[in-house]
C-alpha cells in the first residue's frame, strides 16, 4: 500500500476516534422525543406537577410492575399536565393524548426493562474505583427512593466459566 | 433489526453457518496478509518483519471502531455482544504458554489452520500438536480446576478498569496503535 493511502486511513481512524471521544458512549443517543429512565426517575422524585406518566399496557400489567404514579393511557383524560411520558409494549399514538393541546410527549427509552435495570437495580462492580463508587452513590440513592436495591457485582462469584455455550 | 443477528442460544445450525462464514473470512484475510508462513510470524520476534503486529492491530482498530459506531447508530446492540470473562492468572499463564508455543512452532492456532490449508507441511504438524495439546489439557483439567477458575474478574473491559468513557478509551487505543505502526515502520527500516 502506498504511504499516501496509509495517511488517508490513519486520518480516517483519528477522525473516528476523536468523534468517539467526543460522544463518549457507543449506545444510541436519545431521540428528541425520548427520555431516559434515570432522568424520568429524577423528575418523579422532584414531584413535578406538570408531569404525567402513562402506561400503554393493560391494567393488570400496570398493577404488577407499573412505574410509580403511572396511569393507564387508555383512561387518560385531558388535564393540566404539560409533559406526558409514555411507556409500554403497545403502539404509542400521540394524537388522542394530545387532543390539540400544546403538550410535550416523550417516550421512555428502553421501557420497563430500562427502569428496572437503571433505576431499581443498578449494578456496580465490587472492584470499582473510588471515583466510580462516588458516581454510583447518587444512582444508589435514587434506587432506594423507589424501593429498588442497588447491587454490587462480585466478578469472582459471577464466573461464566461453566456456562454452556453453543459452538466453541 | 440490529446485530448480533443470531441470539445466543438460538439455532445451532445457523450459528455454525455464521461461524463458517466468519472463519472463512478470517482465514482468507490471514492468508492474504501472508500470515500462513512461519517465516513471517517468526520475523516478528526477530524484529525483521512486524507484519503480524500491523495486521492484527489494524484488525483490532477496525473491529473496535466498527462496534462503537455501529452501536452508536443503533445497528448493533452492544450489550448483546459477548465479552469473555477475565481470569487474570490462568490467562496470563496461558498467554505465556501460547507465546512459547508460537515461537517454537512459528505458527499460532489460526495461522496453523491457514498454513495447513495452504498446503504447508509445517502447518499440518502444528495442527496435530495443537490437537494433542488440547486433548492433554482436557483430560487433565480436573487436576487444575481451582487454578483454572481463580482470579475471576467477570466480563471486564478497559473502560471499566480505567473508569473512563468508552469513546475516550477507543480514542486512546487508536492513538497507541498509530504510534505503534509508525514505530514498526521505523524499526523495520533500521534492520540490515
Amino acid at each position: 500500500m502506498k504511504p499516501a493511502f496509509h495517511g488517508v486511513l490513519a486520518t480516517l481512524a483519528l477522525c473516528a476516534a476523536a468523534l468517539a471521544a467526543r460522544v463518549g458512549s457507543p449506545t444510541s443517543p436519545l431521540a428528541p422525543d425520548e427520555i431516559s429512565a434515570v432522568e424520568l426517575a429524577e423528575w418523579i422524585r422532584a414531584r413535578r406537577t406538570d408531569l404525567v406518566v402513562l402506561d400503554t399496557r393493560t391494567a393488570q400489567a400496570l398493577e404488577a410492575d407499573g412505574l410509580p404514579g403511572a396511569r393507564l393511557a387508555a383512561d387518560f383524560e385531558a388535564g393540566t399536565a404539560n409533559t406526558l411520558v409514555l411507556y409500554g409494549d403497545q403502539p404509542l399514538t400521540a394524537a388522542p393524548l394530545l387532543r390539540g393541546t400544546p403538550r410535550r410527549l416523550l417516550k421512555l427509552h428502553g421501557g420497563i426493562a430500562a427502569w428496572n435495570r437503571d433505576v431499581l437495580f443498578p449494578v456496580i462492580r465490587s472492584d470499582a474505583s473510588q471515583r466510580q463508587q462516588t458516581q454510583f452513590a447518587s444512582r444508589a440513592q435514587l434506587s432506594r427512593y423507589f424501593g429498588g436495591s442497588p447491587r454490587v457485582l462480585d466478578p469472582g462469584t459471577q464466573s461464566h466459566r461453566n456456562r454452556s455455550r453453543r459452538g466453541c | 433489526m440490529s446485530a448480533p443477528l443470531l441470539a445466543e442460544g438460538g439455532s445451532l445450525g445457523l450459528s455454525l453457518l455464521a461461524a463458517s462464514v466468519v472463519g472463512i473470512g478470517f482465514g482468507f484475510a490471514l492468508e492474504r496478509a501472508g500470515l500462513g508462513s512461519a517465516c513471517k510470524l517468526i520475523g516478528q520476534f526477530y524484529g525483521r518483519d512486524l507484519s503480524v503486529l500491523k495486521v492484527m492491530f489494524s484488525a483490532l482498530l477496525v473491529a473496535m471502531l466498527g462496534v462503537f459506531w455501529l452501536g452508536y447508530f443503533g445497528w448493533l446492540d452492544v450489550s448483546a455482544v459477548y465479552v469473555p470473562d477475565t481470569f487474570l492468572w490462568p490467562q496470563a499463564f496461558g498467554a505465556a504458554l501460547f507465546g512459547a508455543g508460537l515461537i517454537v512452532a512459528g505458527l499460532c492456532p489460526g495461522t496453523a489452520c491457514v498454513s495447513a490449508a495452504s498446503g504447508r507441511i509445517d502447518g499440518l504438524f502444528v495442527l496435530f500438536g495443537l490437537l494433542v495439546g488440547m486433548l492433554t489439557v482436557g483430560l487433565g483439567l480436573h487436576r487444575y480446576q481451582a487454578f483454572f477458575e481463580s482470579s475471576a474478574r467477570g466480563a471486564w473491559t478497559l473502560p471499566q478498569l480505567l473508569g473512563l468513557p468508552y469513546g475516550v478509551v477507543v480514542a486512546a487505543v487508536v492513538v497507541v496503535a498509530l504510534f505503534a505502526f509508525v514505530a514498526c515502520e521505523w524499526f523495520e527500516r533500521r534492520q540490515p
